[in-house]
């Protein structure tokens, strides 16, 4: 297991480094360089600009002085609105992502896994009929037209929620719902799928014939090794959630960082650009490795 | 470091809800706080680096400088109670008024202005609006980071400060009425570094103070008691970052903000709609033209008569109607009206003549349209209301002159760098262009005259830069104003552009706010605004 997670963390650092190469040469290649803004200026000052952040000097040499500073901790300052650290909008904006994120993964999972299961247990009764009519609705609905409908009806028309903005706990309860619910249906039909393949397996029915009661069967022998696929998902689950959404936090006016990823790009921040993705692809690294050790403790056959 | 960026993200986010919460624009006590939602994030607060109107109009609340702007886009004394110019215009005395202080306490001296000056210039700062100070003698060499202070920059004694210009320049006191000579606390920048500009740290001379700020979305300001004009009315201002216009609207309506400014088509027509909030709404014209810009150096726009048939084809008003919820101002001059030297009212009748504009186009070679090359029209994602412009501008050129124009929308950074290159410049583009400060020599000199940096519709008259250069370099005001105007009937003349209007800015106030309000250039000072219980 040791030497497991050793190798597995190695094969990262290229990875790693790969991410950075391929993130410089992208976002350099965008037509248009950060001082493309229309704000005029004697084109004297846009050289001094351009000296002052290396944009004059060649690309690879670019990419060296830029690692040199990562390396050291220093993911450097937006171009585009001087001042503003990288590091700041990442403590500042990833919480807020991050926190969206989890109260989606928890209605994505605190909603699709029962539902699932009932679904499941209850095979072709009204239960599942339910469940599963209420997932493909949930799953074919986009988050923003589900954001817009919570808007004008919870928001607007009865005042139960706030229409926007964050900071208060009212005040994450539609966005995560609207950025939540399609997963949770996706969850519920992968779970049921899944729940009732393991019910049919060899070992569940020997656990029936060893006499154990169908809750005991479901919550004991079957439901774990249920959850692998939804295990599986997760990780890219997670890492759709967290990195945030554009479009809700942008419906909900939530100070998010995937609003602010988009912004960079269009606005040819390298820097900033830069170093989110360098934040992102550095948590999505170790969300897989996160994924690969979870797999130990559900599957026990799973060996490394 | 990533670590750590993780750990601190985890922590942040436990801290985030607290601090949030207490940032909150629906608290306070009415009438002592006003929420205003604007349309993005403004720019950190460094007036060095300040960039766009948006937070320009913020930071003019907690900086200021020896001149300011008033209501009416005039230069005024701020800081300094009085100045003057030499005879021969390149001398500058401002006598700065006696007792003022930071908002730490720290006294305001001339020296401080000559340490803000050096610092906006130095290439360590990196100001992108350095240049509003470049005119001054010895500057170049900060710039080009050979010196550390200009020759020509002098405190004499405590209270006066003594400007010396490299040459002359009519839009001096204008330029230095603007944020790269916004007095800074030199040792608060020593003490805090890079850090100074968050609340607590930052420092300014304003009636307000920036107090608190959620990530770049929430900002509170709060009343400087010993500001030197006396304590503002209003105690609080909130202002939240709400990028959707509607949203902002919706979540106005639902009483969380005092005041919406920067409203998009769609939150006007919203708003227009509505009899409560209609009553609300105000605009008022801008110092920001918007015109269609033809490729002069290349056929068909090389020839006169094609520009001018162009500019008889297009329909102002339609545009202004449809695409833009009626606010706006058509425009027949380049320079908007607010900016000395504009001839705008000159020019008022109507041009759109579709019979003059086919014989016109006839005259050129190319009747009904005939034989004329295929056209592409770039421009900027810039507002939402660009789009339609351009479509609306499309439609009347089929209709009108027989010419089909293909539209081309390019992110703003990508369409400002096709048009820097000759070879990528397009036939005809979209361009818009609002003023820093208020003087006609930053359009005529930056993208007007032949070979300016933004000159990109090759437009050349050896009589228009010459105007524009002695209008420039003359100290009298109406002189100058003279000057540009005749200039600008010169430009107008050659029809190189089709002026098509002026932009309104659009905002929401409930009725209980007064004072609240823009400028042709920003958002009236807070410390003008009082709010009735």
């Amino acid at each position: 297991m040791g030497r497991y997670l050793a190798r597995r963390l190695l094969t990262l650092i290229p990875a790693w480094f790969g991410v950075t190469l391929l993130a410089f040469f992208f976002v350099h290649s965008i037509p248009g360089g950060p001082f493309d803004t229309g704000a005029v200026r004697p084109p004297a000052t846009t050289a001094l600009l351009e000296a002052h952040y290396h944009l004059n000097k060649p690309l690879p040499l670019q990419y060296l002085l830029y690692m040199r500073n990562v390396l050291t901790g220093d993911l450097g300052a937006s171009i585009v609105e001087p001042g503003l650290r990288v590091s700041t909008i990442i403590t500042q904006r990833f919480p807020t992502s991050a926190e969206l994120g989890a109260a989606a993964l928890v209605v994505a999972f605190g909603i699709g896994i029962p539902l699932g299961l009932i679904a499941a247990v209850r095979r072709n009764q009204i239960a599942d009929r339910l469940v599963m009519v209420g997932a493909t609705i949930g799953y074919a609905i986009p988050n923003f037209v589900l954001s817009i409908l919570f808007i004008l009806i919870l928001g607007l028309r009865f005042h139960l929620f706030p229409l926007g903005g964050w900071g208060r706990p009212s005040q994450v309860v539609l966005p995560a719902l609207a950025l939540g619910l399609p997963w949770a249906s996706f969850i519920a039909r992968l779970t049921r799928a899944s729940v009732i393949e393991t019910l049919q397996q060899d070992y569940v029915r020997t656990a029936r014939a060893k006499g154990a009661g169908p809750n005991r069967v479901v919550v004991h022998h079957a439901f774990r090794n249920a959850l692998m696929p939804v295990t599986t998902v997760s990780a890219l689950l997670i890492a759709e959630l967290i990195t945030g959404s554009l479009v809700i936090e942008s419906l909900f006016s939530i100070p998010g960082m995937g609003q602010y990823l988009t912004n960079s790009v269009l606005g040819s921040d390298y820097t900033m650009t830069l170093g989110l993705i360098i934040f992102y692809a550095t948590l999505l690294l170790a969300a897989n490795v996160v994924v690969d050790v979870a797999y130990l403790w559900l599957d026990p056959r799973v060996r490394y | 470091m990533l670590v750590v960026l993780l750990v601190a993200g985890a922590l942040a986010a436990g801290a985030s809800h607290l601090s949030a919460a207490s940032a909150h624009p629906s608290k306070g006590i009415a009438g002592s706080n006003l929420r205003i939602a604007i349309t993005g994030a403004p720019d950190p607060f460094d007036p060095a680096l300040l960039g766009d109107n948006r937070s320009i109009e913020l930071a003019q609340n907690v900086y200021e400088g020896v001149l300011g702007v008033n209501n009416a886009a005039q230069i005024v004394p701020a800081l300094a109670s009085t100045w003057s110019r030499s005879p021969n215009g390149l001398v500058y005395t401002f006598n700065l008024r006696h007792g003022l202080h930071f908002d730490n306490g720290d006294p305001i001296t001339a020296q401080d202005f000559v340490y803000t000056y050096n610092r906006s210039l130095s290439p360590k700062t990196a100001s992108g609006t350095s240049f509003f100070l470049a005119d001054i003698k010895g500057a170049d060499a900060v710039l080009n980071g050979k010196a550390k202070t200009a020759s020509g920059i002098k405190a004499v004694g405590t209270y006066k400060l003594q400007v010396t210009m490299a040459h002359k320049a009519g839009y001096f006191a204008a330029e230095i009425s603007r944020w790269p000579a916004w007095v800074v606390d030199s040792k608060v920048i020593a003490k805090y570094g890079k850090g100074w500009i968050t609340p607590p740290h930052n420092i300014g001379s304003g009636a307000y103070k920036l107090t608190g700020q959620v990530g770049d979305q929430q900002y509170t300001f709060t009343a400087n008691p010993g500001y030197y004009l006396g304590k503002p009315s209003i105690a609080q201002v909130s202002v939240s970052a709400v990028p959707d216009s509607t949203a902002a609207v919706a979540r106005y309506q639902a009483g969380e903000f005092d005041a919406v400014v920067g409203l998009s088509a769609a939150a006007i027509l919203q708003a227009k709609a509505n009899p409560t909030l209609s009553s609300q709404f105000h605009t008022t014209p801008i110092e920001r033209t918007v015109w269609l810009e033809m490729n002069n150096t290349k056929p068909p726009f090389n020839k006169l008569a094609v520009r001018q048939a162009f500019n008889h084809a297009i329909d102002k008003n339609a545009i202004i109607k449809i695409a833009l919820a009626g606010v706006g101002t058509p425009a027949n001059a380049w320079l908007p009206p607010g900016i000395a030297g504009n001839v705008n009212a000159q020019h008022s009748a109507s041009t759109y003549n579709v019979a003059l504009a086919r014989q016109l186009l006839a005259k050129a070679g190319y009747a009904n349209g005939k034989g004329f090359p295929s056209v592409e029209l770039d421009y900027g994602i810039n507002y939402g209301e660009y789009a339609q412009v351009y479509e609306l501008i499309q439609g009347q050129l089929e209709k009108n002159l027989g010419i089909k124009v293909g539209l081309k929308e390019l992110p703003i950074n990508a369409f400002n760098n096709e048009l820097t290159s000759a070879k990528t410049r397009p036939l005809l583009w979209g361009y818009t262009f609002g003023f820093d400060y208020p003087d006609a020599q930053e359009l005529d000199q930056y993208l007007g005259i032949s070979g300016a940096p933004y000159n990109y519709d090759g437009y050349s008259n050896k009589t228009y830069d010459r105007l524009v250069a002695e209008a420039n370099a003359e100290s009298n005001q109406a002189t100058r104003a003279k000057l540009y105007a005749r200039a600008e009937n010169v430009r107008l003349a050659d029809a190189p552009t089709v002026p098509l209007y002026f932009v309104n800015q659009n905002w929401l106030v409930k009725p209980n706010v007064k004072g609240f309000g823009y400028s042709p250039l920003y958002m009236h000072p807070w410390r003008q605004v009082s709010i009735r219980p």
